[in-house]
C-alpha cells in the first residue's frame, strides 16, 4: 500500500479458477462479473472433486478431467480439492488468507479450511465447523509413530462453545496409489486413531514419494464421515 | 486466440453443462421460506437432531393424552428434559386434545391444553338446549402447571404435584400427586393421589373436604380454594420398555369421566384399565396406540422440540474472510507510515474498501471515524441473528483494509438509527487468536462493550447508506384462535410492504394485505362487550374491505443521550387503530435492567381498511410505564402499568425465558380494573408468546423470527396498542447479554 491508499479489489483468488474454467478470459473486478464466475466455480469443483474421490466411477469424459488438470497447472495457483461426502460436498480450494503458520484455504461459495502444513485447525462455512483446534505437526505424522492429545473446538446448537478431546496415536498402514484429479501417486499411508470426549475416529494421511502430503481424511465434526483433502497442485 | 486454448473453452462449457444439471438436481432450497420447506425443513431439522440426541439409555419421559408427562390417561412423577416444548395430539373415543408443553425449569413445566369434546349434547338436545347445551362440540381450555419436588434417586421415586385446568371452567381441573419409580432400564411402576377429575373413580374419601360443583361460566379464575378439596382417588401403572423404539403401558385410572360419560353418555366408561403400545423412533417423535375404558381406541403423538440445540447444529452460511495479519514495522516500515492521515479522500476510499468487502454479508457501513491508531465503524447487520458474528465479519474486514497504524476498532452496530453499543477489539488480538484455542472466550477477555458515545471527531458518513429502500411481498395468514364454534379460523393473503430509511433513525413504512381466501367472517359487535369494542371486532376488521391499507408509519429513532432513546411513530400503526405513539427508554449499558414509558394517542379507524377513523368515533389516550429485567438466567420479566385500549387501567407481566439461539418462550397476564363479569369469558387477558428464529430451522444466519402469540381468547380489557418496533425490542439486540449469549459466534 506504501503512503497511499488504494481501492482494493474484492475478488478473491480462488475466482481465478472460474476464470481459467471460462479458458482464459481473467479476473474480471466488477461484483456480478465474480458472482456469476464464483457460481461457475462452485459447479466445477463439485466435479472435479467427484472425480478425484471415485475414479471410473462417473461415466464422464476422462478427458475433460485432464484438460482441466492442464488448465489448472497452467495457472500455477496452488488448489486443494476438498470433500464432505455426508454433507454433499465437493469443491476446490485455492490459498485465501495467511496467519502466521495457518494458511486459510477457500472455495468460490466461501466454505475454508485452515490448515498448518496440511494439517486442518479449522473450517468455516460448513455448519458443523472446528472453530479452532489443537493438532498435531505434520512431522510427527510423516514419522508414523507415538500420539498426540488433540483437542477440537466447536459450536453446538445454542452457539455454545464444545471442547472434544482425543487422545491419538500414529502407525504406518503400507502402500497405495491415490488418484489426484486424474493424476495417479504412489503413496504411503499413515494411520491416526483417535479416542477420547465421543465415538473414535481416524485420520489417514497418504504422502507421495516426495514425502509430500498428498491426500488426507481428516475429522470435520462428530457423527461425520471424515473431509477428504487432496493438492491438486502444489 | 490460440487453437488450444478455443478447444479446451468448449471441453469446459461440455463439463459445466453435465454439472449444471447434476448440481441443480442437489441445490439446497432458498432461504427464503414458504410453507412447505418451512415444514420440510421441521422435518428434516428435526431427524437431524435425532441424530445428534444421545442414545436412549434412560427411559425417555413419554406423554399421556393430556399432553403432561405420564402413563396413558394419567399423570406420572416424571417430567421432561429442561427446555424441551412438546405438542401434543390425542384422540379417544369422542374426546380430542391438543396441548402445548413447555419445561419451564428442570423441575417446573406448564401446559396449554384446548379440549374438543364430541356428542357434546347428542343426549341432551334436544330437548335441553340452553347454554353449554347448545353446542354439539363443547371447546374448551386449559392451562396445567406441574412441579416436580423429588427427583429420582437410587431408592426415592420422582414426584410430581400437579395443578390441572388451574384457570379454566373446571371441568377439567385436577390436582394430583404422582409418584414415579424406574427399575433397571427398562420398568417404571406409577402410583399417584388424584383430586377433581382425577378423584373421581372409586373415591377413598375427601380428606380436605368438600369440593364447589363445576362452574362452566367465564372461566379464567384460578380456583385455588378448591385445590385438593373433595374426593380423593388412587391411580397407577406401569411402562414397560421392550426396545429403543416400542414400549407398552397399562394403567388403572381415577377420572371417572363423570361430565362426559356418566352424565352426557357421549362414551361409556366401562372399566378403569387402558393399555397401550407406543412407538418412539427417536426422542422427537412417539405414536402411542391404546385401548381404553373397557370400550373405546385412543391415538396419541408427541412431537418434541428442543429450542435450546439448532437442530443442524451450528450455524451454517458462508465463511468469513480471515484476519489479515499486518508486516511488522521492521519488514515493511511504509506499511506504518502516517502520511495516509493526511490524505484527503482517505475516509472514502476506507468506507469504500470495507464496503467492497463486507458486499456477500449484508452489512452497510453508516459511518467511519479514523485517526491514526484508532477507527470506528458504525454498520446495520440485517442479516446475522447473532451480534457477535456481525461484530466479527466487521472486524476482520477492518483487518483487511485499515492501514497499519490503526490498532483499536470499534465498533458501533446500528439499529434504527440507533447506536447499541460500542465494542472495542485491539487488532494485534484478532491477529494473535484467530486460530487460537478457543478463539472466542479469549477475544472476549480482550474486548471491552461500553455505551456507544458519540462518533469520533470528523466521521465521515457513508453517502451510500441512506437513503435506504427496501420492499417485500409475502404471503401471510390472520387467525382467529379458539372461537366457541370453529377452533381455527384462519385468513391466508398476500401482504405488499415497503421500508424508505430516509436517514438514520427516519423511517417511512407501508404495508397493504389483500386477503386471498380462508374461513374468518364477522360484524362488528359481536362481541357483546361492555367495553369499548376495541379488539371484539377482529374478524370485521380482516373481512370489511380489500385491500386493507395495514399500516402507513412515519417513524423517528434517536439516541437522546448516553444510555436514553427517544421514538415517535405516527400515522396508521396497526390495523385497528391509528394516531401518535411516543416512547422513552432508559437502558444503562451495563446493568441488567431498563426503564421505559409510552405516551399515545390514538383513534380506532374503520373496519374497511382504508384511511378513515369515523365508524367508531373513538378515541383515547393510552400509555404504560415498563420495567425491564433480564435475571441472567434465561429468564426475562418486563412489568408494564398504565392505561389500556379500552380506557381500562392495570398492570401485564410477561416473563419470558429466552434461548441463546433467540428463541424465546414466556406467557403474560393482564389484570385492570375491569370486573371479570364485563371482561366477559376468560375473565382476564392472557396469553402464551412464542418467538422461533428462523436461523433455528434453517441453520443459516438469519434475523427473522416467526412470532406467535397464542390467547385463549381475545377480548376487550388489557388490550395494547400494537406498535412496530418499540424500543426495548431495538435497543436489545446489542445488549451485553444478547452479545454474550452468541459471542463465541464472533469468529464464525
Amino acid at each position: 500500500m506504501g503512503e497511499g491508499l488504494e481501492m482494493n479489489k474484492i475478488v478473491p483468488m480462488a475466482a481465478l479458477l472460474s476464470g481459467l474454467a471460462l479458458a482464459g478470459c481473467g479476473n474480471d473486478p466488477q461484483v456480478q462479473d465474480t458472482q456469476l464466475s464464483l457460481a461457475a466455480g462452485v459447479k466445477l469443483g463439485s466435479l472435479v472433486v467427484r472425480f478425484g474421490h471415485k475414479p471410473g466411477s462417473e461415466s464422464l469424459d476422462p478427458t475433460a478431467v485432464a484438460a482441466l488438470r492442464t488448465a489448472l497447472e497452467k495457472s500455477g495457483q496452488p488448489i486443494y480439492a476438498v470433500s464432505v461426502a455426508d454433507l454433499d460436498y465437493a469443491n476446490l480450494m485455492a490459498p485465501y488468507g495467511q496467519n502466521g503458520s495457518v494458511q486459510t484455504w477457500a472455495s468460490t461459495s466461501y466454505e475454508s479450511v485452515s490448515m498448518r502444513d496440511g494439517m486442518v485447525v479449522a473450517t468455516r462455512g460448513f455448519g458443523p465447523d472446528i472453530m479452532t483446534s489443537v493438532a498435531p505437526d505434520i512431522a510427527q505424522v510423516a514419522h508414523a509413530s507415538g500420539g498426540f492429545q488433540r483437542s477440537y473446538y466447536y459450536l453446538d446448537g445454542a452457539d455454545q462453545k464444545t471442547l472434544m478431546s482425543y487422545a491419538c496415536s500414529f502407525a504406518p498402514s503400507g502402500s497405495e496409489t491415490v488418484v489426484v484429479l486424474g493424476k495417479a501417486y504412489a503413496t504411503h499411508k499413515v494411520t491416526e486413531s483417535c479416542a477420547g470426549t465421543d465415538s473414535p475416529f481416524q485420520n489417514i494421511y497418504w504422502f507421495d514419494s516426495n514425502g509430500k502430503l498428498r491426500q488426507s481424511d481428516q475429522r470435520l465434526a462428530p457423527g461425520l464421515k471424515a473431509m477428504r483433502l487432496q493438492r491438486v497442485i502444489d | 486466440m490460440p487453437h488450444m486454448q478455443q478447444e479446451k473453452k468448449n471441453r469446459v462449457a461440455v463439463l459445466l453443462g453435465l454439472v449444471l444439471s447434476m448440481v441443480a438436481k442437489r441445490k439446497a432450497a432458498p432461504v427464503t421460506l414458504s410453507l412447505k420447506s418451512f415444514t420440510a425443513r421441521v422435518l428434516v431439522g428435526l431427524a437431524c437432531l435425532a441424530i445428534a440426541a444421545p442414545t436412549q439409555a434412560e427411559m425417555q419421559a413419554s406423554m399421556n393424552l393430556s399432553g403432561q408427562v405420564g402413563i396413558i390417561d394419567m399423570p406420572s412423577g416424571d417430567q421432561q428434559p429442561d427446555g424441551y416444548l412438546t405438542l401434543n395430539h390425542s384422540h379417544f373415543g369422542p374426546i380430542v386434545r391438543n396441548a402445548l408443553r413447555f419445561q419451564i425449569t428442570p423441575r417446573l413445566s406448564g401446559t396449554f391444553r384446548y379440549v374438543g369434546i364430541h356428542n357434546w349434547s347428542d343426549n341432551i338436545c334436544p330437548p335441553n338446549c340452553a347454554g353449554a347445551n347448545a353446542f354439539r362440540i363443547y371447546y374448551d381450555r386449559n392451562f396445567d402447571i406441574s412441579y416436580q419436588i423429588l427427583t429420582e434417586g437410587r431408592y426415592i421415586p420422582a414426584v410430581t404435584v400437579g395443578f390441572q385446568d388451574f384457570v379454566g371452567t373446571g371441568l377439567s381441573a385436577a390436582e394430583y400427586l404422582a409418584a414415579t419409580k424406574t427399575f433397571g432400564s427398562r420398568l417404571k411402576v406409577t402410583a399417584g393421589l388424584g383430586f377433581g377429575r382425577l378423584g373421581s373413580y372409586n373415591p377413598l374419601g375427601q380428606p380436605f373436604g368438600p369440593r364447589s360443583k363445576i362452574n362452566i361460566g367465564l372461566g379464567g379464575n384460578i380456583n385455588y380454594h378448591d385445590w385438593f378439596q373433595g374426593n380423593a382417588a388412587a391411580f397407577g401403572g406401569l411402562e414397560y420398555q421392550i426396545n429403543d423404539k416400542w414400549t407398552l403401558k397399562a394403567e388403572y385410572s381415577s377420572d371417572a369421566y363423570t361430565t362426559e360419560a356418566v352424565q352426557r353418555g357421549t362414551f361409556n366408561r366401562k372399566s378403569p384399565f387402558n393399555f397401550g403400545v407406543e412407538y418412539a423412533p427417536n426422542v422427537n417423535f412417539r405414536l402411542g396406540a391404546y385401548y381404553l375404558y373397557g370400550s373405546e381406541v385412543g391415538l396419541n403423538i408427541t412431537i418434541n422440540i428442543n429450542p435450546d440445540q439448532r437442530p443442524r447444529g451450528g450455524i451454517g452460511g458462508p465463511g468469513p474472510e480471515p484476519v489479515k495479519p499486518r508486516p511488522s514495522r521492521a519488514s515493511d516500515p511504509a506499511a506504518w507510515a502516517t502520511a495516509w492521515t493526511q490524505q484527503v479522500d482517505a475516509k472514502q476510499i476506507l468506507i469504500g474498501n470495507l464496503t467492497n468487502n463486507l458486499v456477500r454479508t449484508g452489512i452497510v457501513v453508516e459511518s467511519l471515524g479514523v485517526t491514526a491508531d484508532t477507527a470506528q465503524v458504525r454498520f446495520r447487520n440485517p442479516n446475522y441473528d447473532a451480534a457477535a458474528q456481525a461484530v466479527g465479519r466487521v472486524a476482520r474486514a477492518m483487518s483487511q483494509v485499515m492501514p497499519a497504524t490503526v490498532e483499536v476498532f470499534e465498533l458501533v452496530p446500528v439499529d434504527h438509527g440507533i447506536p447499541g453499543a460500542k465494542i472495542t477489539i485491539h487488532r494485534s488480538d484478532l491477529e494473535r487468536l484467530e486460530f487460537a484455542p478457543d478463539a472466542g472466550a479469549a477475544l472476549r477477555a480482550q474486548t471491552t462493550f461500553a455505551e456507544a458515545g458519540t462518533p469520533l471527531p470528523g466521521t465521515l458518513a457513508n453517502p451510500e447508506a441512506y437513503p435506504k429502500f427496501t420492499w417485500s411481498l409475502m404471503p401471510f395468514v390472520r387467525t382467529l384462535l379458539f372461537s366457541p364454534s370453529n377452533p381455527l379460523k384462519a385468513s391466508f393473503g398476500l401482504r405488499l410492504a415497503g421500508q424508505y430509511q430516509l436517514a438514520p433513525g427516519f423511517i417511512l413504512s407501508a404495508s397493504v394485505t389483500e386477503l386471498a381466501r380462508g374461513n374468518i367472517t364477522g360484524k362488528t359487535g359481536r362481541g357483546g362487550s361492555a367495553l369499548p369494542p376495541v379488539r371484539t371486532d377482529t374478524a370485521a376488521y380482516i373481512t370489511d374491505g380489500n385491500p386493507d391499507l395495514e399500516t402507513l408509519t412515519a417513524a423517528w429513532y434517536t439516541r437522546l443521550g448516553p444510555d436514553v432513546y427517544g421514538r415517535v411513530t405516527v400515522g396508521y400503526l396497526e390495523q385497528e387503530f391509528g394516531g401518535i405513539s411516543t416512547e422513552v427508554l432508559w437502558r444503562p449499558v451495563n446493568q441488567h435492567w431498563a426503564l421505559g414509558a409510552e405516551a399515545n394517542y390514538v383513534a380506532q379507524r374503520n373496519t374497511d381498511g382504508g384511511l378513515g377513523i369515523d365508524q367508531f368515533k373513538y378515541r383515547v389516550a393510552t400509555g404504560h410505564v415498563s420495567g425491564y429485567y433480564d435475571f441472567q438466567n434465561g429468564f426475562h420479566a418486563q412489568v408494564d402499568l398504565g392505561r389500556y385500549l379500552a380506557g381500562d387501567i392495570g398492570g401485564t407481566l410477561t416473563v419470558t425465558r429466552q434461548f441463546e439461539n433467540g428463541w424465546q418462550i414466556g406467557a403474560f397476564a393482564t389484570k385492570t380494573n375491569v370486573s371479570a363479569k364485563n371482561f366477559g369469558e376468560g375473565s382476564f387477558d392472557k396469553g402464551i408468546i412464542l418467538q422461533i428464529p428462523l436461523a433455528w430451522f434453517s441453520g443459516r444466519p438469519t434475523r427473522s423470527v416467526s412470532p406467535l402469540i397464542i390467547r385463549p381468547i381475545l377480548r376487550d380489557g388489557g388490550a395494547r396498542l400494537i406498535v412496530v418496533d418499540r424500543l426495548y425490542d431495538v435497543v436489545r439486540s446489542y445488549d451485553q447479554t444478547r452479545l454474550d449469549a452468541q459471542w463465541a459466534r464472533v469468529w464464525k
